[in-house]
């Protein structure tokens, strides 16, 4: 009998521990629980992100096919918050239960948040989480003052990213000197110049007493009576263990979890790793210790217990290009019998500071150039004898790296620099034109509808200023996936996630709905261009059987018949195909083609392969028909040929799949006999040119489509056509048509984001859309190879069983 | 009751996963359903108009097992047949004993209508 492993935090030290528990010889079914969305990164690296350096996807530790592969259940998104030790259960957030045989917490720590007045306006962020990181990235920019609270390793390299996205930066410290707790005085005030000649301003001694702003921040008061700008604030300013959950469990807490050198906790199957823990009063805040943690909890819990975690030798590297710095071990040269040797360069910024005892290294300064750090941290781990080394103890000394370029600070108050837009001016919009929501504030100002970067920023400038600030709501999917379809996007994009099944696994319940199950299945359509993991048991019938229920439980079947163009060959084999299988009713719909109602499911394949003709897709969120006009062919008032038009835009779009049905239709003149003013796409015919309108709908309400653009030629028209269509399908939430996805939008930005993009932006729609449609196939092709199981009923003969053979499992 | 009364209907494999598949026998119209671990078999047919539940999506409500119907999105509770959402105290879908068993999925034969209440 397998044990139960649950893991509390999907971060760095619980799955370090989890890849060393794999490799001993264990007997766990391992749950590992994360409440950030995404899967192990190196969270240390976000440094390098926000400064541009590397990209999100670049910094994944262990991605989804590690799981799978290592046969761990990951459940992400997921907060919890309870453990019932005595129960030997842990509870999550939406109320999910899991049992346990052994429990390892590894929470990590959570910034800490001095208690400053106004510390939660908005505008205030923290740096800890990649969420985190893409807040600050998606705020900061050129005309953005920033200030971060805390001089010390956090805060610095978050002062450095920001910087390099061109926020013009100042960083408050309330020490004498910066990084306080791995540098000496005069270190700091080497570190301090470095970074000052990179651009960043930097005011110690600063304690900061008030946050300030309407709302927003606007600035910050020090205790000094010195006042600072600001629009951005990060606070660094310390962590504090996530320790919280223990504490209620009844476990021992002081300021973290208090772990013995095995890493157990005050109770037998509950172990601790990370910064959650507290091991002789030592707390953590960098990775190295909790790599030792790790390897020792993994020879502890699968029943190897014999080594002993010992606590650490701090050591600490400043990761920021430019101003290199590395502290190790105790550098107070106060202390009885210690030397200090020391090197100094003002000119280079070089500052290097050894304390010795008796000939051995107790520890290590090094501002301006770390490069021969491993040496000195190999002598101060092994406790190397330096005797025989004394003349060259800080040789050879490497040159200082090239000088950063020090990023220019426009002056500027823009918010949108895209589109040259003041914050003076988004002030107005509010006042004068009562804007207040950011779509109108696009729609207005054009405002963050150039690379979208400043968005965030004019959303707080809103929530700050706009009497009236409505959030744009967010909506969940479903209970089962408690995510909002564009996070899910980004999840199924930014994860890799191909099937259904492995989304509810990880970010759901499991199981799904039939809410969320056909939006998945759509979802992940879309997001891999086709080349996702087809599951029909997510699938609504009417997509697993290719044809629309109906209310007796049999089924529809319309052929396409693009443009609404048939033949006498075709009608016949329709014809027959009626009387073959009795086709209770034969119907000419309204949208230009005919239905066979009320077939038997097990005759669905049959029917296809006599018909001959494809899917029309009149069963599913899809490309239905376009309707024609006949247009110049025969028309005395015809200007444009609706029908080949029509049919080849059929052509170009058929098989593919909408957020929400699709209809279309192609007049050869404004007359619009084929109705193109009320469809989600139309084209309408004029004198020399096409309008291509869209959002039009004449269903459960009327609405006439808005003009997306005019255009010359007929090969123009279907572009254009084709370019909303794939940008709805990528921006679309399911089950939202058009005429709701152009007002949630607004016209003026689906034109910029389609029609009148970027060529770039144009080419990549299209791309896209190609691939999907070099994918996708006519469903009905299925008659060759039915899925198995999927039309015929079990039948079982009085006396016996029949079928006890596994039918033919392949299915392509 | 003996074990001789388990009828043998086919492989499980013939079961597509998380999905219905009917089943005509002795007289009924059987919707089963593989969930992986178990079968449920039930009676095809909604209490609301007689939709073919069997065509519904399997889903989850509550950490209960269901079936949501295809026709107008009743959730019925596959172990205790009740439509639980939207909630009604109305008649229950009728459910059939039945079991994996070597990969089998086997159903009781004889199967009364009082046994079954
Ligand atoms: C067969 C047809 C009626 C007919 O006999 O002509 C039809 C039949 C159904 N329509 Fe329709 N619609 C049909 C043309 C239309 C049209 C006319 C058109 O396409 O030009 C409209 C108005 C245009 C539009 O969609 O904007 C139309 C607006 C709807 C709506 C309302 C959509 C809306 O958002 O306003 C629904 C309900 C829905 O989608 O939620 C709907 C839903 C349905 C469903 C699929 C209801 C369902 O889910 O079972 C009907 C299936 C009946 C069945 O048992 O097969 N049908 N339906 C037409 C099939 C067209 C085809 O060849 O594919
Ligand atoms: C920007 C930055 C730069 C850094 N640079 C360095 C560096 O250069 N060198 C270095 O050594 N260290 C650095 N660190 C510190 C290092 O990242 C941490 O020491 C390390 O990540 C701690 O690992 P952990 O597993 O204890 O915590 P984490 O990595 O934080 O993992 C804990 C996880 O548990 C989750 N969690 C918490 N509570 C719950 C709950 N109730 N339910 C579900 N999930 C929960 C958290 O969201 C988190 O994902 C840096 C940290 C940051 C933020
Ligand atoms: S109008 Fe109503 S009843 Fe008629 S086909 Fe459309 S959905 Fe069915
Ligand atoms: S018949 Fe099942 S919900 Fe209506």
């Amino acid at each position: 009998m397998k044990q139960r492993l649950a893991v509390i935090g999907n971060g760095m030290a619980g799955v370090f521990t989890v890849e060393q528990i794999l490799k001993h010889n264990h007997n766990f079914d391992i749950t590992i629980f994360g409440d950030e969305t995404h899967v192990n990164y190196n969270r240390i690296l976000l440094s390098s992100v926000l400064a541009g350096e590397k990209e999100m996807d670049d910094i994944v530790l262990n991605d989804i096919e590690w799981y799978r592969a290592n046969g761990i259940q990951a459940k992400l998104g997921l907060r919890i918050d309870k453990i019932d030790v005595a129960a030997k259960t842990i509870h999550s957030v939406h109320g999910c239960t899991t049992a346990f045989d052994k429990l390892l917490i590894a929470t990590g720590s959570s910034p800490f948040l001095p208690p400053i007045e106004g510390i939660d306006k908005q505008g205030v962020f923290v740096f800890r989480t990649l969420d985190d990181a893409k807040h600050l990235l998606a705020l900061s920019g050129p005309g953005v003052k920033a200030v971060v609270i805390g001089g010390g390793l956090l805060g610095l390299e978050a002062a450095r990213g920001l910087q390099l996205q061109g926020c013009s930066v100042t960083v408050l410290h309330l020490g004498t000197h910066l990084m306080d707790r791995q540098l000496d005085f005069t270190g700091g005030q080497f570190l301090k110049r470095k970074l000052e000649s990179l651009g960043i301003q930097v005011l110690c001694n600063a304690s900061t007493t008030a946050i300030t702003g309407n709302g927003h921040v606007e600035g910050l008061r020090l205790a000094n009576g010195a006042e600072v700008d600001a629009n951005l604030i990060v606070v660094a300013a310390g962590i504090k263990p996530n320790a919280a959950l223990a504490k209620l469990a009844g476990l021992q807490v002081n300021k973290g979890i208090v772990v013995n050198e095995y890493l157990e906790t005050s109770h037998p199957d509950v172990f601790a790793v990370g910064e959650c823990t507290e091991f002789n009063g030592q707390l953590f805040g960098l990775v190295a210790p909790l790599w030792e943690q790790g390897k020792v909890l993994a020879a502890t819990i699968t029943g190897n217990r014999g080594p002993v975690f010992t606590g650490y030798t701090p050591a600490t590297k400043l990761k920021i290009m430019g101003a290199d710095v590395f502290s190790a071990g105790d550098f107070d040269e106060q202390r009885e019998g210690v030397e200090c040797v020391r090197l100094e360069d003002p000119a280079l910024g070089i500052y290097k500071k050894l304390i010795l005892k008796d000939n051995k290294l107790e520890g290590v300064i090094l501002v301006g150039d770390a490069s021969d750090d491993h040496r000195f941290m190999d002598w101060l781990r092994n406790g190397t004898d330096l005797a025989a080394q004394r003349r060259q103890l800080l040789s050879p000394a490497a040159a200082a790296g090239p000088g950063e370029d020090a990023a220019s600070l426009p002056d500027s108050h823009t918010v949108c620099g895209c589109n040259g837009v003041s914050k003076g001016a988004i002030i107005e919009a509010v006042h004068a034109h009562g804007v207040c929501t950011l779509a109108q504030l696009k729609d207005k100002t054009r405002a963050a509808t150039g690379c979208g970067s400043c968005a965030g920023l004019c959303q707080s400038l809103l929530k700050a200023v706009a009497p009236d600030y409505a959030e744009e709501k967010a909506k969940v999917l479903c209970e089962c996936v408690p995510f909002t379809q564009d996070q899910l996007r980004e999840i199924i994009r930014s994860q890799k996630l191909k099937g259904v099944q492995e989304v509810l696994d990880i970010y759901g319940n499991g199981l799904g709905c039939e809410v969320c199950k056909p939006a998945l299945s759509y979802l992940v359509d879309v997001v891999w261009q086709g080349g996702h993991n087809e599951d029909r048991s997510a699938r609504f019938i009417n997509d697993r059987v290719h044809a629309n229920i109906q209310k007796d439980g049999t089924f529809s079947v319309i052929p396409r018949m693009r443009g609404g163009i048939t033949s006498p060959a075709e009608l016949r084999k329709i014809a027959d195909v009626a009387e073959k299988y009795n086709v209770p009713l034969v119907k000419v719909t309204g949208s230009q083609r005919i239905d066979l109602l009320g077939v038997k499911k097990q005759d669905l394949p049959k029917i296809w392969e006599d018909l001959g003709m494809r899917s029309g897709q009149g069963y599913t969120k899809g490309v239905r028909m376009v309707k024609t006009c006949v247009g110049s062919t025969f028309c005395r008032f015809g200007t444009q040929d609706a029908i080949s038009t029509g049919v080849e835009l059929e052509r170009r779009l058929e098989d593919l799949f909408t957020p929400h049905k699709t209809k279309l239709a192609v007049v050869g003149c404004p007359r619009n006999c084929a109705e193109a003013t009320v469809k989600d796409i139309g084209l309408i015919g004029q004198e020399g040119n096409w309008q291509i309108v869209v959002g039009g709908a004449a269903g459960k309400g009327v609405r006439k489509a808005d003009l997306l653009i005019t255009v010359e030629t007929t090969e123009e028209a279907l572009e254009a056509a084709s370019l909303f269509f794939q940008y709805y399908r990528e921006h679309g939430v399911y089950l939202e048509r058009t005429y709701d996805f152009v007002e949630r939008l607004g016209m003026e930005k689906v034109r910029r984001e389609t029609v009148y993009a970027t060529d770039a932006a144009k080419q990549g729609l299209l791309d896209r859309l190609k691939r999907s449609k070099d994918r996708a196939s006519d469903a009905w092709l299925e008659r060759h190879n039915p899925r198995p199981f999927q039309f015929e009923p079990i039948e079982v003969a009085p006396n016996g069983l029949v079928q006890i053979e596994t039918e033919e499992k392949a299915h392509v | 009751m003996s074990s001789s009364q388990w009828v043998p209907i086919t492989a499980i494999g013939n079961l597509p996963l998380n999905e219905g598949r009917s089943l005509l026998w002795q007289g009924h119209d059987i919707a089963l359903f593989n969930l992986g671990s178990r079968v449920i078999a039930v009676e095809n047919r909604c209490p609301h108009q007689h939709g073919p539940i069997v065509d519904g999506i399997v889903s989850n409500v509550g950490g209960r097992v269901t079936v949501t119907c295809p026709l107008h999105t009743r959730r019925i509770c596959l172990d205790s047949g009740q439509i639980i959402k939207p909630a009604t105290a109305g008649p229950c879908v009728r459910s059939f004993p039945a079991k994996i068993e070597d990969g089998i999925v086997l159903l009781r034969k004889g199967l009364s209508e009082a046994e079954a209440a």
